[in-house]
C-alpha cells in the first residue's frame, strides 16, 4: 500500500474512491472524500495522485478556496467496466465475453 | 425453491403419515374407518393449507420499503396488525389472519404470503381436531380460512409497491442498474444456499428422528428377549424400556452434536452474507449514502463474488435435499425396512419365526434397495460437483485475469 505509484494499487480502494464520486452530483471537497473512501490522510493523498495520473479524477479549486475532487469521464466509464464485469461474473457469464 | 421446500415437508409428513399412523390403524382397526380415517385426512391436509407460500406481486422496492408500505396501507384501511422482522401479520376477522412476507429475487422484491388463523381460530381447529367427529368440520373450516386469506392478500398485496417508498432506480442509469442486478443475482444465490443447508439440516432431522424410533425399538425388543425369551405375558419390561430410552438417549445426542456440528457453520456463514447483501440491496433501492466506514457496493460485489462458487456448491451438495425425488425412494425404502425390521420384533415375540424371517429377508432387501440407490446418487452427484467446480474456477480466474489487465493498462 505505501507505495501506491510504485506497485500496483489496491482495486477496492480504487474502485471506492469512483464509487464514491460516481454517486455525488458535484465534485467533492477532498475530506468528504478521504472520510467516505475510509482510508488515512497519507494514503489517500497518493491514491489521488495516482487517480489524477491516470486520468480518472480532476481536480479543481473551488469559490471557497477547497480543492473539490471530480469523476472525469475517463473515470466514469473505468467504474462502469468493473461494475460490468462483476456483474457479468455474478450473473453467471464470462465477465466481458 | 420455496415451492419445492413446501412439497417436500408436505411429502415428508404424509410419508410419516402413512407409515406411522394410516398404516397401523388399517391393520389393527379397519372396522372403525369411520372414526379414524376423517381424523387422518384433516391431520394431513391442514398443514398442506397453513403452510402453503404463494407469490402475490414483484415490485422494484426494497423489502422494508415494501413491507413498510403494505403495513401502512393496512393500518390506513383499519386491519389490526402486528410486524415481526420484516413480516407483516394481519387480522382479517376472530379466526382468520394473513401472513405476507418479502424476498429478494433477480426480478426484484416478491410479496408472498401464508394463511393463518388467529389464536381462537387455532383453538378451534385444535378442538375440532382433537374431538374427532369434528374432524370433516376442521377440515371446512379450514378450507374456508384459505380462501378468505387468499382474497384478502390478493386484494391487498399490490399496495407493498404504490407509494410509501423511495422511487425505483431510473432505467437510464446502467451503472446503478448493473449493481442493483449484481447484488440482487448474488443475494439471490446466496439465499438459495442458505435455504438449502437449511432444508437439508432440517431433513438430516427428520431422518434421524426416524433413525431414533428404530433404534428405540430394535434395542427394547433385543434387551426383552434376551432377558426374559419369547415370554410376553410375564416378561419384565422394566429394564429393556430404560436401556432402550439410554441407548435412543445416547445415540439422539451423538447424531444432534454430529448435525450441528456439519451445518451450524455453514449455515452462519451464509446467513451472514445474505444479511450483508440485503442491507446493500435495500440501500441501493432506496438510494440510501452508505456508511463511512462500510465497504462500497462494488467491493462487496467483489468479494461476494469469490463465495459464488461455494454458494453455488452448498446447494449442489445439500445432499438428497435437492434431488426431492431420490430423497423420497429412499425414505420410503428406508421407512419400508425400518417397519419390516418392527415387524420381526412383534413376531419374534409372538414365537411366529417364519413370518419374522419372511419380514427380516423384505427389511433386508428394501435396505439394500435404499443403499443402492444412494451409492448411484452420490456417484453421480460427485462427478457433477467436481466438474462444477472447475469451471467456477476457471470463472474466477478470468475475472481475476481482467481486474488485474484493468490495473496494468491503468
Amino acid at each position: 500500500m505505501a507505495g501506491v505509484q510504485r506497485d500496483r494499487p489496491d482495486l477496492y480502494v480504487v474502485a471506492r474512491l469512483l464509487e464514491r464520486l460516481w454517486r455525488e452530483d458535484s465534485p467533492m471537497v477532498k475530506t468528504r472524500l478521504q472520510v467516505a473512501a475510509n482510508v488515512n490522510y497519507d494514503v489517500f493523498s497518493r491514491y489521488l495522485e495516482w487517480m489524477v495520473g491516470r486520468g480518472l479524477v480532476a481536480l479543481e479549486n473551488s469559490a471557497n478556496g477547497h480543492e473539490r475532487v471530480a469523476l472525469t469521464r475517463k473515470g466514469h466509464e473505468a467504474y462502469r467496466k468493473l461494475v460490468q464485469w462483476i456483474h457479468e461474473f455474478v450473473q453467471g457469464r464470462m465477465p466481458g465475453a | 425453491m420455496r415451492g419445492e421446500r413446501y412439497q417436500n415437508r408436505i411429502a415428508i409428513f404424509l410419508i410419516v403419515l402413512l407409515g406411522f399412523v394410516a398404516l397401523p390403524l388399517t391393520v389393527n382397526l379397519l372396522r372403525l374407518w369411520f372414526l379414524w380415517v376423517p381424523a387422518v385426512v384433516a391431520i394431513a391436509l391442514l398443514p398442506a393449507i397453513f403452510l402453503r407460500e404463494a407469490d402475490l406481486v414483484t415490485g422494484l422496492l426494497a423489502p422494508s420499503q415494501a413491507s413498510d408500505a403494505l403495513a401502512a396501507n393496512l393500518r390506513a384501511s383499519g386491519v389490526a396488525l402486528t410486524t415481526d422482522r420484516g413480516a407483516v401479520r394481519a387480522r382479517i376477522g376472530a379466526l382468520t389472519a394473513v401472513k405476507f412476507l418479502t424476498r429478494t429475487t433477480e426480478q426484484g422484491t416478491v410479496v408472498s404470503y401464508e394463511t393463518r388463523a388467529t389464536p381462537a381460530g387455532w383453538a378451534l381447529l385444535i378442538a375440532l381436531v382433537a374431538s374427532i367427529v369434528g374432524s370433516v368440520p376442521a377440515l371446512v373450516l379450514s378450507l374456508l380460512f384459505f380462501l378468505r386469506a387468499s382474497r384478502f392478500a390478493r386484494a391487498h398485496a399490490p399496495s407493498a409497491f404504490q407509494g410509501g417508498g423511495a422511487p425505483s432506480a431510473p432505467a437510464s442509469d446502467e451503472v446503478h442498474r448493473m449493481l442493483v442486478g449484481g447484488i440482487s443475482s448474488a443475494l439471490g444465490t446466496a439465499r438459495e444456499a442458505l435455504e438449502t443447508q437449511r432444508k437439508a439440516y432440517t431433513d438430516a432431522l427428520g431422518l434421524a428422528g426416524i433413525a431414533l424410533v428404530t433404534v428405540f425399538i430394535a434395542v427394547l425388543v433385543g434387551l426383552f428377549v434376551a432377558l426374559n425369551g419369547l415370554n410376553l405375558e410375564t416378561g419384565d419390561w422394566n429394564v429393556p424400556i430404560i436401556g432402550a430410552l439410554g441407548a435412543t438417549v445416547a445415540v439422539g445426542g451423538a447424531v444432534a452434536v454430529a448435525l450441528r456440528r456439519r451445518f451450524s457453520t455453514r449455515i452462519a456463514r451464509y446467513r451472514t452474507w445474505v444479511d450483508r447483501l440485503a442491507d446493500t440491496f435495500d440501500r441501493e433501492l432506496s438510494r440510501r449514502p452508505a456508511e463511512p466506514a462500510s465497504p462500497s457496493t462494488f467491493e462487496l460485489l467483489a468479494e461476494a463474488s469469490t463465495q459464488v462458487p461455494d454458494w453455488l456448491e452448498a446447494q449442489r451438495s445439500a445432499g438428497l435435499s435437492g434431488d426431492p425425488g431420490t430423497s423420497y425412494g429412499i425414505l420410503l425404502t428406508t421407512l419400508f425396512s425400518a417397519s419390516s425390521f418392527m415387524y420381526v420384533a412383534i413376531d419374534i415375540l409372538r414365537g411366529r419365526l417364519e413370518s419374522a424371517a419372511l419380514e427380516a429377508a423384505t427389511g433386508v432387501g428394501a435396505a439394500v434397495t435404499a443403499a443402492w440407490i444412494y451409492r448411484r446418487w452420490k456417484k453421480g452427484e460427485d462427478a457433477r460437483l467436481a466438474q462444477s467446480k472447475a469451471a467456477w474456477d476457471a470463472h474466477l480466474g478470468a475475472l481475476r485475469s481482467h481486474l488485474d489487465r484493468f490495473l496494468e493498462e491503468m
